[in-house]
């Protein structure tokens, strides 16, 4: 009986076990895990960066006749401000001695382009101008702004001192006798070709980085994130790249090599609606950038401080990656069925701290186009 | 779950039938059925096992023996996400992904020699044992592309009890665990270095645990002990 009871146990047994082993938990391709992903890539955008030149006087240094010695400023690609002014100054070329140029004439370019009935662009120009300003606030990637003044009308600086150097800034409610910590745009004459220098957008300091422009200046050297040609034309000498994947309400986006920005500004990132006819239609703000998973920190005070160390790099002053991500839950524009339904694009900018927070600005540095398969058309 | 399930059905439908024997100066040969609960960090589930015991009884309470012990079970593919990627997300129309886990059956090979100290009774006999061998991992050749192995040294340890059905036959309950040395997870990774493997929506899938370079399997079996040859040897 015993013998029966051991050879039932001993089958049951053996067919559990059989069982057990056999059992198929393995994973097939028709079997995915969850929505499916459409990914594109970020890619640079032809530089909208702040960008420019100067037109220095002709006379070196000490001038007999300051009236006559005209100081042309022509920036593109500003941000509007939303605190705060844009002011110029003169200085030495060593920067020792500040002068904060007064009255300027103000002429403002603005292009619009928009398409006709006909299926054609149509481009309009409109000027307008301004005299005696001491600053201005306003900006927009389609602006180009020609500030004329001249040394006369800066009295700090005395008619035995040198103007070397042009530089913006962005001051606030009172101005002091030097420029803010704000110092984004520059140019030299040192480094000028017929009295034109490009101006140089960073973070300016007096010592001009013994390496050259490269992006790696020693602490109170002067940084470069992109500089102009004598013609304005801007280019960075960095080449960020990255990736957009959206999968359900998801978007992510994971992108590197960038400069670290200048003192008084961040990289943010916005989604651009697009109406039916491809045409923007809104942007939605998606928000400062962070750091990678699984820190996500916030990357704002990148500029003075480094508050990611294992992607924000003191030297070079680069941040080695960046991430957003961003969810529909928390974006009604984009909270559709399917989620993300008409978005077209996803840029990173880089933007003023000085701005309006969710208001994009003018200085795209990359751009996905997202494909139809998440626009829907 | 399920597989503990039946191993627990396993144990019952055989609990009827325990008794124990003790031999001195003698062979005995204990045929093991079980289920092995690998521990998380090890990605292996809960599977099944057979096993083979060889034992040489040196006294009444020392013995020594050889052991073969072949588990199955599955990968937890949850810990094993990989994408397929269709299309270029260079050009206009971008990529499309699909996010799928890989899983895959492996087999397991354990071969050691081992020791064991005992308490005769009359029927049952409590034992505690321990052995050092060497596992042998063999993932599915299909999922991973090609056939692998991975062999490294195996430490064992457990205890259990013998009940005795007659002069010739008893039953063996068993526990034990068997702790693989220089495990790595990874090689169950069909994907692994390859772009496939990035996972961009870290936060959307559950992560593995902490990986370790050993992993603990707990095994629990039901043998059938045999004396061959009905020579000698007394309790």
């Amino acid at each position: 009986m015993a013998s029966m009871r051991l050879i039932l146990a001993s089958t049951l047994s053996a067919a559990l076990v059989v069982t057990s082993a056999c059992e198929d938990t393995r994973s097939t391709t028709l079997e995915p895990v969850g929505a499916l992903g459409f990914g594109t890539l970020l890619v640079r955008t032809a530089t909208n960066l702040p960008r420019g030149f100067v037109n220095f006087p002709a006379s070196v240094v000490a001038s007999a006749t300051p009236a006559t010695d005209s100081v042309i400023v022509t920036l593109a690609g500003l941000d509007s401000l939303s605190i705060g002014t844009y002011t110029v100054w003169f200085a030495n070329d060593s920067a020792t001695k500040f002068a904060r140029a007064g009255a300027m004439d103000i002429r403002t370019t603005r292009v619009d382009s928009t398409i006709n009935a006909a299926g054609d662009p149509v481009i309009t120009t409109v000027v307008s101008t301004v005299t005696g300003a001491t600053g201005f606030r306003s900006g927009g990637s389609n602006k180009l702004f020609r500030l004329a003044t001249s040394r006369i009308t800066s009295a700090a600086l005395l008619a035995a001192d040198s103007l070397n150097v042009v530089l913006v800034s962005i001051e606030g409610a009172t101005v002091g006798a030097a420029p803010s910590e704000v110092r984004a745009l520059w140019a030299r004459r040192s480094q000028a070709t017929a009295n034109a220098a490009g101006v140089r957008f960073g973070t300016f300091a007096p010592r001009i980085p013994a390496a050259g422009f490269a992006g790696s200046p020693t602490a109170g050297q002067e940084f470069v994130v992109a500089s102009s040609t004598t013609a304005g034309v801007g280019s960075m000498t960095i080449v960020p790249r990255g990736r957009v994947e959206v999968r359900g309400k998801i978007l992510i986006a994971n992108d590197s090599n960038y400069f670290r920005p200048p003192v008084g500004y961040y990289y943010n990132a916005y989604a651009i609606k697009l109406d039916t006819t491809g045409r923007v239609n809104d942007t939605v703000y998606l928000g400062r950038r962070t750091s990678p998973y699984p820190s996500r920190t916030s990357l704002y005070e990148s500029d003075k401080t480094n508050p990611a160390p294992d992607v924000v790099f003191d030297t070079p002053r680069v941040i080695f990656a960046m991430a957003t991500r961003v969810s529909t839950d928390s974006l009604p524009k984009a909270n559709s069925t399917p989620a993300w339904l008409n978005f077209g694009l996803v840029v990173v900018n880089l933007e003023s701290k000085f701005a309006a927070e969710g208001k994009m600005g003018a200085n795209t540095v990359l751009q996905a186009t997202l494909p139809k398969s998440v626009r829907g058309r | 779950m399920s597989r503990i399930l039946r191993a627990l059905a396993l144990v019952a439908v055989s609990a009827s039938v325990l008794s124990a024997q003790v031999q001195t100066k003698q062979f005995a040969v204990v045929t093991r059925l079980g289920a092995v609960i690998p521990e998380r960090s090890s990605s292996l589930n809960t599977g099944a096992l057979l096993g083979l015991d060889t034992e040489y009884a040196l006294s009444k309470w020392l013995g020594i023996g050889t052991n073969i012990d072949v588990l199955r079970s599955n990968t937890h593919r949850e810990d094993f996400l990989t994408r397929l990627r269709y299309g270029n997300a260079g050009v206009g129309g971008g990529d499309s992904i699909y996010y799928q886990n890989i899983g895959q059956a492996v087999s397991t090979i354990n071969i050691g020699a081992f020791g064991t100290v005992r308490v005769p009774n009359k029927t049952l006999s409590p034992f505690i044992m321990g052995g050092v061998g060497t596992y042998t991992l063999i993932p599915n050749a299909q999922v991973n592309g090609r056939a692998k192995r991975k062999t490294d040294l195996s430490l064992t340890f457990g205890g259990g009890i013998w009940y005795k059905l007659g002069d010739r036959v008893g039953v063996q309950l068993d526990a034990r665990a068997m702790q693989m040395r220089n495990y790595d997870r990874n090689f169950f990774n069909p994907a692994l270095g390859r772009p496939e493997l990035r996972n961009p929506f870290p936060e959307d899938f559950p992560n593995p645990p902490a990986a370790k370079n050993t992993a603990l399997s707990t095994m629990f079996t039901l043998g059938f002990r045999y004396l061959p040859g009905g020579v000698g040897g007394s309790n």
